[in-house]
């Protein structure tokens, strides 16, 4: 017997109503998209002016805020330019893993049978290849750039999208409204992609958020072995990756700016992807 | 049904199973506050048969559980629950276990759902007698015993199964059996029948009725169903709305209904037997407390409510057979 | 009128090695009400998907209106046959709580069958999902409402609004009152009743509960494991059971002369068949 008291009924919490810890996630994000976004208009200085003179400043140096990287540039004039590649990068992974694991996801779970299976599959080899090792095949045959490894990592990261919403897909669709559809005389489709489609969408961003903070890492991690943005573009990862010998020399700021950046953006991703993952739970269970 | 116990334990014994006065629940506090019961007051005798009937809302299942010391989270008590002598409400963490762990048990809805899928039957079984300090040897005899009295046709190869190569009605046996290891003087059974086909609920009745005869257990029958609770029930209490509405025999509730509620239920349920008759829907829908309105919870839906029903919440006053909360039960049924 | 508008013949489904409906026929005249009755595992629901056509039979045949719509020489569903088997015949669901997508507000769930099966502008399909709400007794604040925030009774209603929506000649209710609390089923099997002789549609009754199927139904069947065991008017096989089966059922059903021990009588009876 269960019990249902209208004045229980949880609410659409609003931004205020929110956990704090997501709340500074999502503040964060909203920071770092629209500093990448108005970097030509924020940045202090170019990124790209080198100054030998005043190479590995320490932070806080007058007209330096985080100082100065190895060959004279300022470190946050470089992040704030960077954040559009570390940004727009991923975006462009987790955008082309979705659509890609949505078709795949969807048409397994609603064909069923042996088409279920092939995709299932090829979905379980693709993703048991490591995904950096296929992305830096992919940049070794392709060349250094954004395109190859974004299109590398998408692919490695479709079978992670697509099983997720083949598996919420069968389970949406063994519910009674789906056949009711059926009975109405839609097609597949219709009900597929009006019907099921909608109501799975908070799994899929949720899981898209997860990913997110994947492939930034993973693309930071591209850079850092210098297989990313090609110099004088930079972003995040590569920032790191020219450090290397300045933190040998004793100046580890101009790694750990970049790090910790890298570091905060993806934990207010997998924070605010985790939230909307559990708001899914319970606006399922209302009744 | 005393004969087998110690002299000194009659005495004891003598009071109620189950007594439940004035109980009150609410969720919250302050303006925010939800009441879920009001002036909820029971008695189970030992050895009795007591039904509780109600929709959903009705608080039935919330009174079953309070009696176990079972309250919602955040939810606040009021009145007083004592089961065999114990205190419920002011006993403690350690005082309740040791309650549910020897003098009262619970059978629920869905066996499936509330016996641990990963372990075997005779684990289930034995782990209430072991906690008691039962030697292993006894307790697994014990436990075979109670299935072979329960209907299980082989105990000792029941024993070693899982929950899920039993089938529901079986499973529900295996609970019963479960709940009556302890000797509790006290058996809640919260609709333990729903979620079986109708020729197993009446062998798992049958069961039920026949265990407790033996024993001499006090049972709470928590059902939706006005039919069954009358036909085994010695007394049965409706609820609505998070109120006891009426109180009768199980006879004479289906007979002569004192409150308009119960009469509604009846005329509402069509009936598989006698002659065939017509059936009245009641308008509108089960409420909670927290949505009723003032005065008598059931007047919004009840076609003899005048004014004077807004009033103040009736006071349970006797009339033929049953204690009814209705200012006019001699219209109901004269 | 002398034609059913709803034949099974030798309705059979096998899951595997399990056979679920074994031979399962009747006829269902228009307008008429027919019952089937069972338990779990008597292959009740499995009948009722393979008349929707959410199941196909291993063998045997489902004619509606005069053509066959399952079964043999039907290979494959077009769009058309889709449509027409669709119009010909609508289903109810047991459970009220998932009948509905959930992010739908009720008129619009209601509103989306007419646009296929009845074109027509947006204002001639608001005007029809307000009659077909206000004919099943809902106000126009529950079309405006998402599913979660109607009780269970109200989706039901909204459930039979938007069947009745596509004008069926046959409508099938799998257990459509059995999650109904008792005041709430009553309502909703009185509605079921006055729909029948204003409308003239038919029912198949698929439920376990043999009291409602006597009040909704002129005939029906008992199944157990598949089979018909038993079929007849709804009155006599109430007054008068031939198989054991259904004396079973009958005496099982909890009654102030309730007898539990004829229950256990009817039980070796049956046994011993």
């Amino acid at each position: 017997m269960t019990l249902t008291i209208p004045a229980l009924r949880a609410r659409r919490p609003g931004f205020r109503r929110r956990p704090l810890g997501v709340r500074f996630a999502a503040a964060f994000l909203v920071l770092v998209a629209a500093t990448g976004l108005l970097a030509p208009v924020l940045a202090p200085h170019s990124p790209d002016t080198t100054s030998l003179l005043n190479s590995l400043a320490p932070p806080g140096t007058a007209g330096h805020l985080l100082g100065t990287d190895s060959a004279g540039r300022d470190v946050l004039s470089r992040l704030m330019y960077g954040a559009r590649f570390s940004l727009i990068a991923p975006l462009g992974v987790v955008l082309l893993a979705g659509v890609a694991g949505t078709a795949i996801g969807l048409l397994a779970a609603r064909a069923g049978g042996w088409v279920d299976a092939v995709l299932s599959r090829g979905m379980d080899i693709v993703f048991s290849f490591p995904s950096l090792l296929l992305a830096m095949l992919v940049v070794a045959v392709f060349g250094p750039g954004l395109t190859a490894p974004v299109c590398a990592l998408a692919v490695s990261y479709t079978p992670f999208v697509g099983r997720v919403v083949r598996n919420v897909a069968i389970q949406e669709g063994a519910r009674p409204y789906m056949e009711g559809y059926r009975v109405m005389g839609f097609g597949e489709a219709w009900v597929t992609l009006r019907h099921l489609l909608p109501n799975i969408a908070p799994v899929l961003v949720a899981q898209s958020a997860l990913s997110f903070g994947y492939a930034l890492v993973d693309l930071a991690s591209l850079s850092y072995l210098g297989l990313g943005v090609r110099p004088p573009d930079a972003d995040w990862g590569s920032m790191i990756s020219q450090a290397q010998s300045a933190i040998l020399q004793g100046s580890p700021w101009s790694a750990l700016a970049p790090g910790l950046v890298v570091l905060l953006t993806v934990v207010s991703v997998n924070v605010l992807g985790g939230h909307l993952g559990g708001s899914i739970g319970g606006k399922k269970e209302g009744t | 049904m005393l004969d087998d116990k110690p002299a000194g334990e009659e005495a004891t014994t003598r009071r109620d199973a189950l007594d439940v006065a004035r109980l009150g629940l609410t969720l919250g506090a302050g303006d925010g506050a939800v009441p879920l019961l009001a002036d909820v007051t029971l008695r189970v005798g030992r050895g009795e048969t007591v039904g509780l009937v109600g929709e959903s809302g009705s608080g039935k299942s919330l009174t079953a559980r309070a009696a176990l010391g079972m309250v919602p989270r955040g939810a606040r008590a009021t009145g007083r629950v004592t089961v065999s002598g114990v205190d419920v409400l002011a006993a403690g963490r350690r005082a309740l276990r040791d309650l549910r762990r020897t003098r009262a048990s619970m059978v629920f809805q869905d066996p499936r759902a509330s016996i641990n899928p990963v372990r075997r039957v005779g684990d289930y079984l034995t782990e209430g007698l072991r906690a008691r300090g039962t030697p292993a040897g006894a307790a697994a005899e014990r436990a075979r015993e109670l299935l072979g009295q329960v209907g299980i046709a082989d105990p000792a190869g029941a024993m070693r199964r899982f929950p899920h190569q039993f089938s529901g009605g079986m499973l529900q046996r295996v609970m019963i059996a479960g709940a009556l290891s302890t000797e509790p003087e006290l058996l809640l059974a919260d609709e333990p029948t729903t979620a079986l086909d109708v020729t197993t609920q009446a062998e798992v009745v049958a069961l039920l009725k026949e265990m407790q005869r033996a024993r001499g257990t006090g049972m709470l029958f928590v059902t939706h169903d006005l039919d069954l609770a009358a036909a085994i029930c010695d007394r049965v209490y409706v609820m609505y709305a998070g109120r006891i509405v009426e109180e009768a025999p199980g006879r004479a509730l289906f007979t002569a209904p004192a409150h308009p509620y119960t009469r509604a239920l009846l005329e509402a349920s069509p009936s598989a037997h006698g002659d065939r008759v017509a059936i009245k829907a009641v308008a509108g829908r089960p409420r909670a407390l927290a949505e009723s309105p003032s005065g008598c919870s059931f007047r919004d839906r009840c076609p003899l409510a005048d004014d004077r029903c807004a009033e103040a919440v009736p006071a349970h006053r006797t009339h033929r057979a049953s204690a009814v909360a209705c200012l006019r039960p001699e219209l109901v049924s004269p | 009128m002398n034609t059913p508008v709803l034949s099974a013949v030798a309705l059979v489904k096998r899951f595997g090695h399990v056979t679920a409906v074994d031979g399962v026929g009747f006829d269902l005249m228009p307008g008429a009400s027919l019952g089937i009755v069972g338990e779990s595992g008597s292959g009740k629901t499995t009948t009722a998907r393979i008349l929707a056509g959410l199941e196909e039979p291993t063998s045997g045949t489902v004619t509606l209106a005069g053509e066959t719509v399952a079964g043999q020489g039907v290979t494959g569903r077009s769009r058309r046959a889709r449509l027409r088997h669709a119009r010909l015949l609508q289903m109810i669901f047991q459970d009220p709580y998932g009948s509905f997508d959930p992010r739908q507000t009720i008129a619009r769930s209601i509103a989306e069958p007419l646009r296929l099966h009845a074109p027509g502008s947006a204002k001639e399909h608001r005007a029809r999902v307000a009659e077909l709400l206000d004919q099943v007794g809902l106000s126009e604040r529950a079309g405006r409402s998402l599913p979660r925030e109607l009780s269970g009774g109200q989706r039901q209603r909204a459930a039979i609004a938007r069947a009745l929506g596509i004008s069926p000649r046959v409508l099938v209710l799998d257990e459509a009152v059995a999650a109904l609390d008792v005041s709430i089923q009553a309502q909703v099997l009185t509605l079921l009743d006055d729909l029948r002789r204003e409308t003239g549609i038919s029912y198949v009754f698929v439920s376990h509960d043999l009291a409602v199927v006597r009040y909704i139904t002129d005939t029906a069947i008992v199944m157990r494991h598949g089979r018909v065991v038993e079929r007849g008017e709804t009155e006599r096989l109430l007054r008068d059971p031939q198989h054991p089966y259904t004396r079973l059922l009958l005496d099982s059903i909890p009654s102030p002369d309730w007898d539990l021990d004829r229950v256990a009588r009817d039980r070796r009876a049956l046994d011993a068949l």
